[in-house]
């Protein structure tokens, strides 16, 4: 009895060791495979050395004209109040950093770390949002504030956790939020809030989930549908809990204006249109640059002028705008001022060929100096001095 | 013969209310004359600032040798024989064309008189199949997924109050059948199956405020969608690098990588969700993962023979028998790449 117990033993380990050498041997690990060495995985590991933005002394010369912050991947970015300065946060550690174009520094602001931060929006302060989802995908966002920063050098951000299951969000400065709270039975309840995610109002409701939220220094509320290729997506403003209508169109994407009910949007199906329209009556023009609306940024003043990130090979075939939402396809972007009033497009800046963006999130300085913009392609920082 | 050419006119005297299909409404209740002189729309529920094609039908009359006079808002716009339709501009919500059409035959003369005040109802949807955090995009509907929809009515009467939608009833048809469950007064919303596999659901809203003189209609086509199979890499500081889709053959600057597969509108409240079943192949040979991360592998080459790995997946549900979606991807490890994490994709 003895003996055949430890004969059964015997087979179960045998098949156990065979089972996990396949698995070994398919993952690369094992002798067999052409492909393979019995290192072991990296699953639960960390690197040995955490790729950070490089730290840049002020040099007292201004940065060139087109400026790569940093290469490493970030969450988001937001400029300083009535200045040129951008604050940006890193995704592998959720650090809030300082860059200063009129002297090309770069600069550590907070040093509490947030691991895997996909989204970060800012207020004009430095107030940071910074998003990110646990394994089993839900979303926590954490509302940050950057306390008196000394010359010892970063400090702790302080702040506190919103609601989990935000599922969209828009910063109005300084530090009033908009979002959506994904609710138990389905859909969504919008609500205003502080920075604290205290004094809640409810402004919105619905059943569906799937909307991109916008509180406009002007006060002024959007809600749009997040958009697919060829499928009709429709825009409100929001007044008094009142959806109004505001465009609607295949692919919609929208960009509303603050101080004026001027828009732009984009429609894409089976290829990208871009729209322009000087107020909500009146009849929309459509450009001869076609991208879309999410590439564009209004410039500030009374002018109705946006600058828009154009493909410089124009993506024809249908589903691009989802593939690029999916990461599966990136272009490579020229800048272009558009005047919405002449319904007209002109040439800004066109990178040289050894210099390539997917722009994605544009901001603008308050004085209409400086663009700044995600590279989709690898969440790469940049900005852009929009006088030669 | 003019009493009975009195009596007709009196008969086809007809007032079509509302944005609905004008129809001629006697003032006596004599049988079969409402069909004696009428006016049809085109479409059927005129949008603001649009064209609506207005035709005059009788079964009384030959309107192909009468003459016809039409009047919009109390202005001649058309006159002749056998006018028997008009384009008209619609005004914007809650705006009212008054439309009257005389005809003078050999059998007498008769009017039709009709109003248009045009609404609009945006048919809203999503599905609730999976998509990852943070995609701007919409998720669409495969086999197995649920649709939600909302009828945002915009019933404006021409006293300018927008009727609200506990004012109005839903009929919501899907695939020609009737939805009596979900329809109703102040339904504008609805959650549905989405389309079979293949197939293609056709959904209708009709809408009418509760005294039934505003209404309109929309019609939704929502097709199947297959889901996506994307590989990402799943970065140990990173996190999943959402923006970087692997292609179809990918070279990567270092020898080891952890990958995560995201099934784009599966049927699924997450990637990992217990009912999907991911089957791994590299370079032919099965790999069994770990349960709780059934959609993420490791390949390490740090000491292999060979510098491509061949990953095939496939995707099937444990009870949604219609799930099936399959990538493969062709990926070139940099052997000579020192450490398991030195070669960083993000430093060029």
């Amino acid at each position: 009895m003895v003996l055949g117990g430890l004969l059964g033993w015997y087979v179960f380990v045998r098949s156990q060791v065979r089972t996990t050498q396949a698995n070994d041997s398919a993952r690369g690990f094992g002798t067999a495979a052409s492909f393979g060495s019995p290192a072991g995985s990296t699953y639960t590991n960390s690197a040995g050395s955490v790729p950070s933005t490089d730290i840049q002394s002020a040099s007292g010369n201004p940065a060139p004209r087109l400026w790569k912050v940093t290469a490493t991947p970030v969450a988001g970015a937001g400029f300083a109040a009535s200045s040129t300065q951008l604050y940006f946060a890193e995704r592998s550690s959720g650090n809030v950093l300082l860059a200063d174009p009129s002297v090309s520094s770069v600069t550590r602001l907070t040093n509490t770390l947030f691991p895997k931060v996909y989204d970060a929006l800012f207020a004009s302060d430095g107030s940071v949002l910074l998003r990110s989802a646990t394994d089993a995908g839900i979303v926590t966002t954490y509302a940050g504030t950057i306390s008196t920063t000394t010359a010892e050098g970063p400090v702790p951000l302080a702040g506190t956790y919103l609601p989990q299951h935000i599922k969209a969000v828009s910063v109005r400065s300084p530090q009033q939020l908009f979002f959506l709270v994904a609710t138990p039975t389905g859909g969504t309840a919008g609500v205003t809030a502080n920075w604290k995610g205290a004094s809640q109002k409810p402004v919105f409701a619905s059943t569906l989930q799937q909307w991109r939220v916008w509180w406009l220094s002007d006060g002024r509320m959007y809600v749009a549908q997040q958009p697919s290729d060829g499928i009709m997506g429709y825009a409100f403003t929001l007044k008094g809990g009142a959806l109004q209508s505001l465009v609607s169109a295949p692919g919609l994407s929208i960009l509303p204006r603050t101080g004026s009910t001027a828009l732009i949007y984009s429609s894409s199906a089976g290829g990208v249109n871009l729209f322009g329209q000087t107020s909500a009556s009146t009849t929309p023009v459509r450009f001869t640059v076609r991208t879309l609306a999410e590439k564009c940024v209004w410039a500030p003043g009374k002018d109705l002028v946006a600058y828009c990130a154009v493909p410089q090979v124009l993506p024809t075939r249908a589903g691009y705008m989802e593939e690029w939402y999916r990461g599966a396809t990136h272009t490579s972007d020229a800048w272009w001022k558009v005047d919405v009033s002449a319904g007209t497009a002109q040439s800004l800046f066109t990178p040289d060929s050894g210099t390539s963006f997917d722009v994605e999130r544009p901001a603008i300085d308050g004085n209409g100096s400086y663009i700044a913009f995600m590279n989709a392609a690898d969440k790469s920082l940049w900005m852009l001095r929009i006088t030669p | 013969m003019k009493r009975l050419a009195l009596a007709v006119v009196v008969i086809v005297c007809a007032v079509a209310p509302a944005y609905l299909p004008a129809q001629a409404r006697a003032q006596f209740s004599i049988p079969g004359a409402e069909s004696v002189l009428s006016i049809s729309f085109s479409p059927q529920y005129p949008a603001p600032q649009s064209t609506v094609r207005l035709t005059l039908q009788s079964s009384l009359y030959d309107l192909g040798s009468s003459s016809v006079t039409w009047t919009v808002n109390g202005q001649e716009v058309a006159q002749g024989d056998a006018v028997t339709f008009i384009d008209v501009k619609t005004g914007s919500l809650g705006s009212k064309t008054e439309v009257q059409a005389d005809i003078t035959s050999a059998g007498g003369t008769a009017f039709a008189t009709a109003t248009v005040v045009p609404t609009s109802i945006d048919l809203l949807w999503e599905s609730d199949s999976y998509v990852p955090p943070f995609y701007n995009g919409r998720a669409l509907p495969s086999a197995g997924s649920r649709v939600h929809l909302v009828a945002l009515t915009h019933f404006v009467r021409p006293d300018g109050g927008e009727i609200p939608a506990n004012q109005i009833v839903f009929t919501w048809t899907r695939d020609s059948e009737v939805l009596g469950n979900l329809s109703g007064r102040g339904k504008s919303s609805i959650t549905v199956d989405g389309p079979t596999l293949f197939g293609t659901e056709t959904i209708v809203v009709e809408a009418a405020s509760v005294d039934g003189s505003i209404a309109g209609q929309a019609l939704l086509r929502i097709p199947d969608t297959e889901p996506r199979l994307m590989l990402y890499e799943d970065h140990p500081l990173f996190g999943v690098l959402y923006h970087q889709a692997l292609g179809v053959t990918t070279f990567v600057p270092k020898n080891e990588m952890s990958f995560i597969a995201i099934p784009y509108f599966a049927s699924a409240v997450s990637s990992g969700d217990t009912g999907l079943q991911y089957e791994w192949q590299v370079n032919q040979s099965s790999v069994t993962t770990n349960a709780a991360y059934s959609n993420e592998i490791t390949v390490n080459a740090a000491s292999s023979t060979g510098l491509m790995a061949l990953i095939n997946l496939s995707l099937t549900h444990v009870s949604n028998y219609f799930l099936s979606a399959a990538g493969s991807w062709s990926v070139t490890f940099n052997k000579s790449s020192a450490g398991s994490s030195g070669g960083d994709v993000f430093h060029q």
